[in-house]
């Protein structure tokens, strides 16, 4: 058996060298023209980056991180990439920090009240508003006799050594908390946000505007009503006093609205805004403020306190660890390699798992396409006749059709079909574009057979008695195939642009694509917001046109290597 | 010529089938899957609801039981209208008809409406000679510019194949071969009409200046103008490369032949040369290249019009598909198909006396 097999063996292995050695060659003509050269280095970097994403791409990708909430709170929205810093534009920067113990733990014997605290410290070195304080708490342990939760208090001690009490709130346990074993954890995430709600506007106001009101001079306490007034002046010069309890009432909206320029900042300009009323006088109508950022050093602290701990023994659970994870985030106005978008995507993830899936859908249509209009346009050369006529008609069809609208109309009807299954959607749009695709090479192919069928050697394998598949298979295709791989790479940004073309539009597959990421971009909604920050449009952009030049080039180069006209004399 | 005739006869036969096919087949996808139901169904529900609301209204009291049966009646009869309660190859074979026959029918989706600037319903064809010339003065004017530097240029570069300039052209071709022209009309509105503010950044405007284009011409011409530049600018940066490329190659392609060598060594002027022995042999692929382009502008550009916000055919389009307003997208796609159909036709006929291959042999 051995000895039948043998050489069978030898003969493959020998076309296998061959057809290597072929290829070498090939390949280092490709490299002898400029074109070619930038293309092979350009597409050996895409292939390396495709292939290092999607090796490193997590499973569920776009469920457990791209779209997935939790995540994208944590994160500033439309902001640049971290690297924007060293060219000197102004910043708050961006600190995240996740623990696991507490920074500090007491039990207070005196209250039975055990107090824990987790702090973070944030520099703020140009007077830039950060984006946002986060707190998130997952596994928070509680009290499982009382079914009660900690009360807690979230601080920030300003550069000016004021601690603000920002928030005050107790964690409600429900009947549905769903709880990690029996160590009682609650199992999901605590967001503690400077909410409309929540938000101690009060305290905060009261120190800013007093701060404003004593450094201006124009604080004073009326005797009779035992009350602090500011004297404010209007725009035209017009004098306005004010009580405190009024100014903070009128700010409320503002405040919680917009915290951040508030607990970040110092009133630097306060202006009545007067109406004139019937009577002739004037009435407030509001108060005009504007803040400038503090800088300087910064503190965050999360005090926890669990009332009722009547002993040590109680007390040490909660002294070591009461939340499982502590998140404390300062949102930056710089953010990641790549910066985010409005939803706060960490954009740098987009644009690197995307490398994969341009690279795929280029490639596969091209060589799918490629491969059926090769087999479709010699076949309907070679036999003639009602074969060819029937091949002749339905290119005309499709030749004619308005492929863009065509393809959004099926990509939406499968949609609309099958609203939640990625896969079955990205095959669609490839399926689609295969099957409108072969057309103008089939035409190329025909008429290279019809030339060729007419060639000497064809007629004499056909007096030899060879059949048509034979002479098909050994003398004509190998003739085409050149200038099939060189229109077959040059077809590949084709699908690459057709493809991030569709995402644009808000054809979306599920996984995340540069297109997808311009798509955002171009809505309503984001439109004028989008359009300002170049961090957003450009890097996609540009990774789209750097893949498809790659191919451009290797095709150009490839052209000239089919096509000796194109050659410089 | 007897040949001649038989031949355009067959090309005129087989491009109207083709023509008859598209429309079909778009019709039999949208009834097909379902899709286009979707929509007759909500207009079916709020005109019940409405019927509903008004009976309810009425001053002498209608019985619950005579009520339901007033509804279904009202909503039977609805779904006679709409031809919903008919299998789906009746309402595609239909539609087909009536669409062949020139009778566009109605929209009755408002953001189809919307993109002309109309209220729903309105005939479609109302809607479409809304949009056509939106896209006229955009697409097709930055077709034409774009074709006439290409022919200016081009063959002059081809020439000089191999110097600095062609080098420059080539890399310029290849670069935005890759560039996509609606990520170019992003950057160019993030740059020219956000950040520097020298262009508008939507086209919306143009609906009016185009509606009352008569009371003031001059004025109106010249707001549509700088409307249209930044798109218009766009694209003639984007599409030149690979028109310089693409007649490039057609020149190089003849200028290798054994006739221009001979005609060289014969010692012709170089003139004498490109007028007699190349262009002649350009000429009916360039030609090919120009007319199809310029039909194929007429549909619109779905994605460079969304990206620069402009109300035209490509909008339209996008609109209709996406509402699934069969009566618009089956209108748009007749009338755009049967555009390029006949420029194709127009081209067989002119290649006849471009040709002399196909005019003798």
């Amino acid at each position: 058996m051995a000895q039948v097999t043998r050489p069978y063996e030898v003969t493959f292995r020998q076309k296998f060298v061959q057809k290597l050695r072929e290829l070498k060659g090939t390949l280092r003509e490709v490299w002898s023209y400029g074109t070619g050269r930038a293309g092979l280095v350009l597409l050996v970097i895409l292939v390396s980056i495709s292939i290092y994403a999607a090796l490193t791409m997590p499973p569920n990708f776009v469920d457990n991180y791209w779209d997935n909430i939790g995540v994208l709170v944590e994160n500033p929205d439309v902001v640049p990439p971290e690297w924007t810093k060293y060219f000197g534009v102004p910043y708050a920067p961006h600190v995240a920090v996740v623990k696991d113990e507490p920074d500090a733990a007491q039990y207070l014997t005196r209250t039975y009240i055990v107090q824990v605290n987790y702090t973070l410290k944030y520099t703020l070195e140009h007077p830039v508003f950060p984006k946002g304080i986060l707190v998130r708490l997952r596994g928070i342990l509680i009290d499982r006799q009382r079914m009660q939760g900690p009360r807690y208090k979230l601080y920030l001690r300003r550069p000016d050594d004021i601690m603000l009490l920002l928030v005050k709130d107790a964690i409600k346990i429900t009947s549905n908390t769903s709880l990690v074993d029996s160590r009682a954890y609650v199992n999901s995430y605590y967001d503690i946000l400077l909410s409309e709600q929540k938000l101690n506007y009060i305290d905060i106001l009261k120190y800013l505007i007093t701060n404003y009101a004593k450094k201006e001079g124009i604080l004073y306490l009326n005797e009779t009503s035992g009350q602090y007034y500011i004297k404010l002046t209007s725009a035209d010069g017009k004098e306005f006093d004010i009580d405190l309890g009024t100014a903070i009432s009128l700010l409320k909206k503002e405040v919680t609205l917009n915290p951040i320029s508030y607990i970040f900042g110092d009133i630097v300009d306060m202006k009545p805004i007067l109406e004139s009323s019937t009577e002739g006088g004037y009435k407030l109508s509001g108060i005009q403020v504007l803040t400038r950022p503090l800088t300087g050093k910064y503190e965050l602290t999360l005090e926890l306190n669990y009332i009722g701990i009547m002993t040590h023994i109680d007390a040490k659970n909660y002294l070591e660890r009461p939340v499982l994870e502590t998140k404390m985030i300062f949102k930056g106005t710089i953010f990641g390699l790549m910066g985010t978008d409005s939803e706060g995507h960490d954009l740098a993830l987009g644009l690197l798992y995307g490398f994969p899936v341009a690279m795929s859908i280029g490639l596969v249509v091209a060589v799918i396409t490629s491969i059926i209009g090769l087999l479709v346009g010699t076949v309907s050369g070679y036999y003639g006749g009602i074969v060819d006529e029937v091949v002749q008609r339905i290119i005309d069809v499709m030749g004619n059709i308005p492929l863009l609208p065509i393809l959004i109309l099926l990509a939406n009807i499968v949609i609309a079909l099958f609203p939640n299954n990625p896969v079955l959607i990205l095959l669609t749009i490839l399926l689609i574009l295969v099957v409108f695709g072969w057309g103008g090479l089939a035409i190329i192919t025909r008429s290279m057979t019809l030339s060729i069928k007419e060639e000497p050697y064809v007629e004499a394998a056909k007096a030899l008695g060879s059949g048509n598949r034979r002479i098909l298979f050994k003398h004509i295709i190998p003739q085409i195939i050149p200038y099939i791989v060189a229109s077959m790479v040059f077809s590949v940004p084709n699908a690459i642009l057709t493809e991030a073309g569709l995402s644009v539009i808000g054809i979306r597959h599920g996984l995340p694509t540069w297109g997808a990421i311009l798509a955002s971009a171009n809505t309503p909604q984001t439109r004028a917001v989008a359009m300002r920050s170049w961090w957003w449009i450009i890097p996609p952009g540009l990774l789209i046109s750097i893949t498809s030049l790659a191919f451009v080039l290797l095709g150009m180069a490839l052209e000239k290597i089919v096509e000796p006209r194109f050659r410089t004399a | 010529m007897p040949g001649v005739g038989r031949v355009l006869l067959r090309r005129a036969i087989a491009l109207g089938i083709a023509l008859v096919l598209i429309v079909s087949l778009t019709a039999i996808i949208m009834e097909g899957t379902g899709y286009s139901i979707k929509v007759l169904k909500a207009i079916i529900d709020s005109n019940v609801r409405a019927y509903y609301q008004q009976l309810r209204q009425r001053p002498q009291a209608i019985n619950q039981t005579e009520l339901e049966r007033l509804v279904n009646e009202y909503r039977s009869r609805l779904e006679e209208i709409y031809g919903i309660n008919k299998p789906w190859y009746v309402r595609a074979g239909r539609l087909i008809w009536t669409i062949l026959s020139f009778d566009f029918s109605y929209t009755y989706s408002d953001e189809v409406a919307g993109v002309a600037g109309l209220q729903a319903p309105v005939p479609v064809s109302n809607v479409i000679m809304a949009c056509l010339p939106r896209t006229i003065v955009m697409l097709t004017i930055a077709q034409i510019i774009v074709v006439m530097i290409a022919l200016l240029f081009a063959p002059s570069i081809a020439y000089k194949h191999g110097s600095l300039l062609d080098r420059a052209v080539v890399t310029y071709a290849a670069l935005f071969n890759a560039i996509p022209v609606w990520w170019l009309g992003m950057v160019f509105i993030q740059l020219f009409s956000f950040s520097l503010g020298i262009f508008p950044n939507t086209g919306r405007p143009i609906i009016a200046y185009i509606n009352r284009f008569w009371q003031d011409p001059f004025i109106n011409l010249m707001k549509i103008a700088y409307h249209a530049s930044l798109p218009i600018i766009t694209i003639v940066i984007a599409f030149l490369g690979s028109w310089f490329y693409s007649i490039r190659a057609m020149v190089l392609r003849v200028v290798r032949e054994d006739f221009v060598m001979v005609a060289k060594a014969k010692g012709l002027p170089d003139r004498l040369i490109s007028r007699r022995y190349i262009l002649r042999v350009v000429a009916p692929p360039v030609t090919t290249s120009v007319i199809l382009s310029l039909a194929y502008s007429i549909g619109g550009f779905i994605i460079t019009e969304s990206v620069f916000d402009w109300p035209g055919m490509g909008s339209l389009y996008y609109a209709a598909i996406v509402s699934a307003d069969v009566a618009t997208v089956l209108a748009l796609t007749y009338v755009t198909t049967a555009v390029y159909v006949t420029a194709r036709f127009i081209l067989e006929v002119l290649y006849i006396y471009l040709d002399p291959r196909v005019r003798l042999g």
